[in-house]
């Protein structure tokens, strides 16, 4: 119990220094982490998406329904050599492999100016939700 | 290492989690049920439209207790929310869309995310790890274990 306490005790007093440091108490670095990525509190405040993200989003909707096929007929030979990577395609044709989302995200982002491409995933693997009701 | 600490509700592990498009300026509050039996992380339908998430393709075949069904997968980027500040959980995540229904929750934190921190449960609380700790550390840090049992762990 009192290693319990002293554990606690020194996380405590390690946070209040470091709040010290940073000059504010946690809920006010909260508060201020929360400005820094603009959180919106309840779904009812977020501003309608602003036009020109929602046609590049029909874009790229456009972009990966079309690739889709194509992805799908690569799939068994890319699953030999790549599973668990991300492709990123761009008018029906592989543009590059990376190891994560985020990365093929970025190259895509790079390579893409307008991001108007696809990213598809090398895998298989079976998505199970367990006993939640769908 | 930081930690996010939670209390169950209802014998439910439920952690206060922001979810975002990727690059996006912002980002929605939302509660989360922790689901070690999901493999895959979900987000309610209603959230995904509101965010303007991009679709990342074909609809996914998913297994459920009780037969199959198919769900929309998205691109989104998800924080936790703790006493001590956002901590990201996954800056680039593809997450699927599940139906929106009013539940405790918006959000559905598979092991897709709680693999990469460490999750300690016991009683009525719950921790979640970050930045490399291990369950040891995380263990003492909950007041799970006194420093010397850490130590010689």
């Amino acid at each position: 119990m009192a290693g319990r306490m002293t554990v606690k005790a020194g996380a405590k007093t390690a946070a209040t220094k470091s709040a010290a440091a940073r000059g504010g108490s946690a809920s006010r670095r909260l508060r201020r982490a929360e400005r820094k990525i603009r959180l919106v509190r309840h779904i009812s405040e977020l501003p309608p998406p602003p036009p020109e993200l929602v046609e590049l989003r029909k874009k790229q909707r456009k972009e990966q329904e079309k690739n889709n096929p194509v992805f799908a007929a690569m799939l068994p030979r890319l699953l030999k050599t790549r599973r668990g990577q991300w492709a990123v395609m761009k008018k029906g044709a592989l543009a590059g492999f990376y190891p994560t989302l985020g990365d093929a995200g970025k190259a895509g982002d790079r390579r893409y100016r307008s991001g108007v491409y696809s990213l598809h995933e090398i895998d298989d693997r079976e998505i199970d939700l367990g006993m939640f009701p769908l | 290492m930081s930690f996010v600490k939670g209390v169950c509700r209802q014998g439910k592990a439920l952690a206060e989690v922001a979810v975002g498009a990727v690059g996006g300026k912002k980002r929605l509050r939302a509660t989360a049920l922790i689901d070690t039996g999901a493999t895959m992380t979900g987000v309610a339908e209603n959230i995904v439209q509101a965010l303007e998430l991009q679709w990342l393709g074909k609809r996914e075949r998913i297994k459920l207790a009780v037969g199959e069904a198919e769900a929309a997968s998205y691109r989104a980027s998800v924080f936790f929310l703790s006493g001590g500040g956002v901590i990201p959980a996954a800056h680039e995540i593809k997450i699927l869309s599940i139906p929106a229904r009013r539940r405790e929750y918006d959000i559905l934190l598979g092991t897709d995310i709680l693999a990469k921190c460490c999750f300690v449960l016991r009683g009525d609380e719950f921790f979640l790890g970050f930045d490399g700790g291990d369950k040891t550390t995380l263990n003492a840090a909950a007041g799970f274990l006194s420093p010397r049992a850490a130590e010689s762990a």
